[in-house]
């Protein structure tokens, strides 16, 4: 059930892409695995409870806070300049 | 070739609150790059969101003001895709529990009829950042996150829509109702309000009905572009049809871009491949109930929605169900006519000017009634000589366009220029004597019995007066002389 | 420095590791040692065991400013400071955020990620005077039941250093047993402290999903996870509990309000009154006998302390780990999407265009095990999978919740090993990833219904293997937990 196919496209979701044998390795350790989760079918699903649920009035009440300072967000960025990130060019007309 | 054209809308509307939906990061238009981002909005690890309040509640105002109904309870979800300017790799969004669902608005159709727009759902969610492609000669591209975190309304119409004017008035209607209830200022230029369009035709030949693929049109930053982008993309099918004769089931949907300098839309993405979002509810959110009591009480606040107005002006005031959607195309057109017509007895001849001379002269002009010299008191008081009888109806025509130029008060103009009413039965009297004895004729028509004569001699008394004659009094002394 | 000095700080040293936070905070408040001593004897054990060749590796970092920390402490405390644990030494597992200082999760991926901002817990422990000593070892983002898969290389079990010390907290728990540290933050999202705890013969508590804010944790499985702790005594347990959960944190919409800030010392309680459940599926003929005979003498305790005991059948226990390794992965996979390269973290060099450098920067960054529950979890949400699996899963967990809400209204406690074996060899599953997630069987239920948790140290093998026994209760009820725990620690301990 794990054919090649179904692994290109969950590394393609997951953003990774593995070595040939990586590949194979995993795609016989997860058939292994999904056949495990096949004891779920002795269950009857039951729905799931909306009644843990908040109300608006609990939310947060919206005032706004100061921003993290530059010096902050530079510190972390890979590659910051004129007070932005950069990254390798993205390719795609559609931006906003 | 006949063909019928189908449009539905989705519309993004960023939601005026103070802080952004998720963090407590200021809710504000651009600013220094990366000014106005935390933990929360940047998706750093560790980091949760907690919701707005203010965005739940702006959320229920527009679903009302929109006639959907609000969910009892409602829920966020995760939408997963991979973009730099989506921090978290994935958005917080509503995927099957929407706050909002079936409302609809009613529009001017592009044949003159009420076009009813279905709206099947509302949800909230979060915008993402801005993409940057600096001209710097390297291939990099700039990432500034302040746009992340702030609270939008996606809201989704059936594809009820027949002409591309009609998709740009849908828009401008919701604009106006979200600005009326004060959740967004829906300004396209700033992109707090966004428009994506699906657009394709029902051919009709040989008795059989074909659907043309649909084609998802982006970019489209005004009114005017909704418009001329969609009127491209319908030449542009009906000569794609003519030539392949491509149908839905085949081709499917495409993404195609509108490029406003070209006036052309170009394809962005072929065959939508099936993006795979892996939706799942939010496990960081607890879901929101919300109750009838608060659903009632932000109802109080929908106050004078377009079609409450238009509800109001065709059950009270007796006007037209076309003139009732005319007044109410832009709120400030209402709240003119309104202002205008507090108090008075007869609403609907009040709508009758603004709607024939103030439309006339705003198109003519090309401005909005909020720009315009005469402010609603001012208008007012012309219509008041007109009832006082001080000036006739046509002459109140020329005051109004000489109140609009000059900004001058109405009697101010009609002293000026010496346009009061004759009043004075022996001025009118005398007029009446000398129309007679030089229209023979028409005198003994009107003896006869051929009642239009009479027109034509009134006619003549207001040209001896300048259109000054009191016409009931000018009238009555006619009918009297020709006995 | 001569060398009977250095002879008497080791000796001192020797008689501080043993000592618990509570025993500390007692001699400190006598003025009967002083916070920079503490720190001064954990940095001298690590340093020893450093030098060891297999060292427990529990420590990713012990922090070069620990000793200035307790200084501080020690300052406060001559000007009439009184927090509850001023001086007090704790580990923290490096998945807890403390600001200015690295978080990397046990991960490539986050190499030279220094903290923006601290957990709410942090914020805490710090206000009540806490002294950080390091960065606790783990699996990579807390995925793993045996400490092997960290970018620090594995912990090894103190007990026996050919063993793993469980995981994923495991650096957690190796430190407090080995008396590098003496109480130690771990995070358990499906058993990954109790795990560790029962591996390495200490007190572990995973409390109720919402008694702690997760705000600063980073998010492994949202729906699960929950900050632990590992200790030496019940009582230890206790103190940093009332400082850690007080209140509902307004930056985490999942934390509750619990007043267990407001709970006085604990109290030995007699367990007459107390009905405590035994599930059969967890007690069944899977489970390792030494272990099983652990437990009976455990039973027998508490049935001579006053308490019934029975046994009684939940037979959805048995899908729990099923359950587990979707909903988790599943989570996990969205989580760990925000790793890209983009704004922080480590980004994979001579990437040619973005699809790249976020394929090189995840391939290079994280490892084996994180990748297949990316997978797994990208698997079970997939469009036409998600139905069958991770919704089914949603809907069995539900289930799970109705039985468990009917148990707990007819039993006060559920009692069960805390691991169906002792503790495993370095090397044994690692390469059987579901042999591996077996070994949670009887602690993912707590995560699934969002209910407290301890494991304590209940007996030793015959080869002197820790064997941790696993008390469960409804939401909320930790006090009930730890009172149990701690009639049984005062009988047992020493
Ligand atoms: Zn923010």
């Amino acid at each position: 059930m794990i054919d090649k196919q179904t692994m290109r496209n969950l590394q393609k979701l997951s953003r990774l892409k593995l070595e040939p044998d990586e590949e194979q390795s995993l795609a016989s350790q997860l058939e292994n695995i999904l056949s495990y989760f096949e004891v779920l079918g002795g269950y009857d699903a039951v729905d799931t409870d909306l009644k843990a649920s908040v109300t608006p009035e609990d939310l947060r009440r919206d005032d706004s806070a100061p921003a993290f300072n530059r010096e902050v967000l530079e510190s972390l960025a890979v590659e910051f300049q004129d007070g932005h990130f950069v990254v390798p060019r993205i390719l795609d007309i559609d931006d906003e | 070739m006949k063909y019928e054209v189908v449009i539905g809308c989705e519309v993004h509307v960023q939601l005026q609150t103070r802080s952004k939906a998720f963090c407590r990061c200021p809710n504000t238009f651009g600013g220094e790059p990366n000014s106005r981002v935390c933990p929360v909005c940047m998706g750093l690890p560790g980091s949760l969101p907690v919701t707005n309040s203010a965005m739940i509640e702006a959320a229920i105002l527009a679903g009302l003001a929109l006639d959907c109904d609000i969910a009892g309870v409602t829920k966020f979800d995760r939408k997963h895709y991979v973009y730099p300017d989506l921090p978290k790799g994935y958005q917080i969004s509503q995927f099957d529990m929407p706050i909002c669902t079936g409302g609809h608005i009613d529009i001017p159709a592009s044949d003159g009829s009420l076009r009813r727009v279905r709206i099947i759902r509302v949800h909230m969610e979060e915008d993402a950042g801005k993409n940057i492609h600096p001209d710097d000669g390297r291939s990099v591209s700039y990432l500034d996150y302040n746009r992340c975190g702030t609270p939008l309304l996606e809201i989704v119409s059936e594809p009820d829509l027949r002409a591309p004017q009609e998709a740009s008035a849908y828009v401008q209607a919701i604009r106006e109702i979200l600005r009326a209830v004060g959740v967004s200022d829906c300004n396209m230029e700033e992109g707090s309000l966004r428009c994506d369009a699906n657009i394709n035709l029902w051919v009709y030949e040989d008795g059989k009905k074909y659907a043309t693929p649909i084609a998802e049109i982006k970019n489209m930053n005004s009114f005017r572009s909704i418009r001329n982008a969609l009127e491209y993309e319908v030449k542009r099918q009906v000569r794609e049809w003519e030539q392949s004769r491509l149908l839905l089931e085949v081709a499917g949907k495409t993404t195609r871009g509108y490029l406003e300098a070209k006036g052309i839309t170009v394809l962005q993405r072929a065959k939508e491949e099936a993006s795979d979002y892996r939706y799942f509810p939010e496990p960081d959110l607890k879901p929101i109930s919300i109750s009838r009591e608060m659903i009632d009480a932000l109802k109080a606040r929908v106050g004078a929605l377009p079609a409450e107005r238009r509800r109001r002006y065709i059950g009270e005031y007796g006007i037209t169900e076309q003139d009732a959607l005319n007044l109410t195309s832009s709120a400030a057109m209402a709240d003119f006519f309104e202002a205008a017509a507090a108090g008075h007895p007869e609403p609907k001849r009040i709508s009758n000017f603004i709607l024939a001379e103030v439309k006339k002269y705003l198109n003519q002009r090309s401005i909005g009634v909020d720009e315009l010299a005469v402010d609603a008191r001012a208008f007012r008081r012309l219509i008041d000589l007109v009832d006082a009888g001080k000036i006739s109806g046509k002459i109140a025509k020329e005051v109004f366009v000489d109140m609009a130029d000059t900004g001058k008060d109405a009697l101010a103009i009609i002293e000026e220029k010496g346009l009061i009413q004759i009043d004075n039965s022996d001025a009118i009297a005398q007029a009446v004597d000398e129309v007679i004895v030089e229209n023979p004729d028409s005198a003994a028509d009107y003896k006869n019995g051929k009642e239009k004569a009479i027109g034509f001699l009134m006619g003549q008394v207001m040209k001896k007066t300048k259109g000054k004659a009191n016409p009931a009094m000018a009238i009555q002394l006619l009918r009297a002389k020709l006995k | 420095m001569s060398f009977p000095v250095f002879w008497i700080s080791m000796m001192n040293d020797r008689r501080l590791n043993g000592l618990t936070l509570s025993e500390m905070r007692r001699a400190l408040q006598a003025g009967e040692v002083s916070s920079v001593e503490l720190v001064e004897a954990f940095r001298n054990a690590w340093e020893e065991d450093s030098s060891n060749e297999k060292p427990v590796n529990g420590y990713v970092e012990f922090f070069a400013d620990a000793a200035q920390q307790a200084r501080k402490a020690d300052e406060a405390r001559a000007a009439g400071g009184h927090g509850k644990l001023l001086g007090l030494p704790i580990a923290v597992k490096d998945n807890i955020q403390i600001a200015g200082r690295l978080t990397t999760c046990a991960s490539n991926i986050l190499q030279g990620y220094r903290a923006p901002y601290s957990a709410t817990v942090i914020e805490r422990l710090e206000a009540a005077g806490a002294v950080f000593l390091g960065r606790a070892n783990m699996d990579e983002f807390a995925m793993g039941s045996s400490c092997e898969y960290s970018c620090y290389g594995a912990v090894r079990n103190p007990h026996d250093r050919d063993r793993t010390a469980g995981g994923s907290s495991g650096g957690s728990a190796a430190l407090v047993a080995a008396k590098q540290a003496p109480f130690a933050l771990g995070s358990d999202t499906g058993g990954s402290v109790r795990l560790p705890a029962s591996f390495c013969g200490v007190y572990g508590l995973k409390p109720s999903y919402g008694t702690l804010s997760r705000y600063g944790l980073v998010a492994f499985g949202s729906s699960l996870d929950q900050i632990g702790f590992l200790a030496r005594s019940v009582e230890d347990l206790q103190l940093v509990l009332s400082v850690a959960a007080a209140g509902v944190d307004p930056r985490d919409q999942t934390s509750e309000k619990t007043g267990f800030e407001n709970a006085g010392p604990l109290r030995a309680r007699s367990l007459s009154g107390l009905t405590i459940g035994i599930p059969g599926q967890l007690v069944s003929e899977a489970v390792d006998p030494q272990v099983l005979q652990v437990f009976d003498e455990f039973r027998r305790w508490l049935e001579s302390a006053g308490a019934k005991t029975r046994v009684i059948s939940i037979p959805v226990l048995d899908a729990c780990v099923a359950m587990y390794y979707i909903i988790a992965p599943a989570e996990a996979s969205s989580n760990l999407s925000r790793f890209d390269g983009v704004k922080y973290g480590r980004r994979a060099a001579g990437a040619e265009n973005l699809d790249a450098m976020y394929e090189k920067t995840r391939e290079e960054g994280f490892g084996p095990e994180v990748k297949r529950r990316i997978l797994i979890g990208n698997y079970v949400l997939s469009s036409g999978y998600y139905d069958a699996y991770y919704k089914k899963a949603q809907g069995v967990r539900a289930l799970l919740q109705q039985r468990m809400d009917a148990v707990f209204e007819e039993v006060d406690l559920l009692a069960s090993p805390t691991s169906p074996t002792p503790p495993f060899r370095l090397g044994e599953k690692v390469d059987d990833p579901l042999a591996m997630y077996l070994t949670d069987i009887c602690t993912t239920p707590a995560n699934l219904t969002k209910s407290p948790a301890l494991s304590l140290p209940g007996g030793r093998t015959s080869d002197g293997l820790p064997v941790g026994v696993q008390l469960t209760g409804r939401r909320f009820c930790e006090m009930t937990l730890l009172e149990t725990a701690y009639s049984w620690e005062r009988e047992h301990a020493g």
